[in-house]
């Protein structure tokens, strides 16, 4: 290429240049056309995803709570509430308070407190 | 600016997906060769999908259907230059290799490098007019900025060629 100090451009410089624009995007129309109406049109497992990331969060947050919960056992079994026998069926009306209490920190066991003191049967 | 396809676009700022599919296959080539004059190839694609996904969601505030070339042109301009300025601080700070893109001829190099020691708008204004055939007022309604502007730029641009091809060194 040789440039010709006048208001042309320099020989073959606009050629050069014109084949210098011409080279293939590496995303053809159609394949980019494609993509963006993707981006677009938001599919339905997009959407699923969108509530199950919160719901995996939840989750993940309610079984550390359970883990801490359960290392504070650690040193051994939790004492046994006071007037509350293991095992313990209640019926007729359920009682005020249910009581989660781990007597082996492996197995929690529910125990619930009898609204009367006949209330319950083993 | 006048872009044609009235009917699709209109469609499109009705809310029809397909229709801009078809707005996206008829402009994309010629809009990522603008925003490769500007910014290089690394980056072009990625602007001119940014471009595209904002027209999208602009389209029902363009009032003239048959300018939507010159509009979505002005927007890959936009994001093309922004793009440039980071692409020259990450350089400045060694962030990027100077260049990323191989190209196969020798001939590309040089082009590559000469048109890369111009200033971006610069380069735009060579492309549009070299490549694009555009007027010097369809360029000013790209870039933003009257004819005269324009005309300023291509002379400065020919000033710097005449200079690097005087040193024979392209």
């Amino acid at each position: 290429m040789t440039f010709q100090d006048d208001d042309d451009w320099p020989d073959g410089f606009a050629d050069a240049l014109r084949r210098h624009a011409a080279r293939t995007p590496s995303l053809m129309p159609a394949e980019a056309a494609r993509r963006l109406r993707e981006r677009l049109e938001p599919r339905p497992e997009r959407r699923y995803r969108q509530w199950l990331a919160p719901a995996a969060a939840a989750a993940a947050v309610v079984l550390a709570l359970a883990s801490a919960s359960r290392m504070r056992h650690e040193d051994g079994p939790a004492p046994r509430p006071r007037g509350v026998e293991r095992s313990t069926v209640v019926v007729g009306p359920l009682p005020d308070n249910i009581v989660l209490w781990w007597a082996d920190p492996e197995t929690p066991v529910y125990f619930i407190l009898p609204s009367t003191p006949t209330g319950g049967q083993s | 600016m006048e872009s044609g396809g009235g009917d699709t676009v209109r469609a499109a700022q009705a809310g029809d997906p397909g229709a801009f599919g078809r707005l996206v296959e008829r402009h994309w080539c010629e809009m990522v060769r603008l925003a490769r004059s500007v910014v290089g190839d690394a980056e072009a694609e990625d602007c001119v999908q940014d471009a595209l996904l904002s027209a999208w969601h602009a389209l029902p505030s363009l009032a003239d259907p048959e300018r939507f070339r010159g509009w979505l042109a002005r927007s890959v301009f936009r994001r093309a230059l922004r793009a440039s300025r980071w692409k020259r601080l990450r350089s400045w700070f060694g962030l990027v290799p100077e260049r990323v893109v191989r190209h196969e001829r020798e001939a590309e190099i040089d082009l590559a490098r000469l048109m890369d020691s111009l200033p971006p708008r610069q380069r735009a204004v060579l492309h549009l007019t070299i490549v694009e055939e555009m007027s010097d007022r369809e360029i000013g309604e790209v870039l933003s900025i009257d004819a005269g502007s324009v005309r300023a730029h291509r002379r400065r641009a020919r000033q710097k060629l005449s200079s690097v091809y005087r040193k024979g060194d392209p």
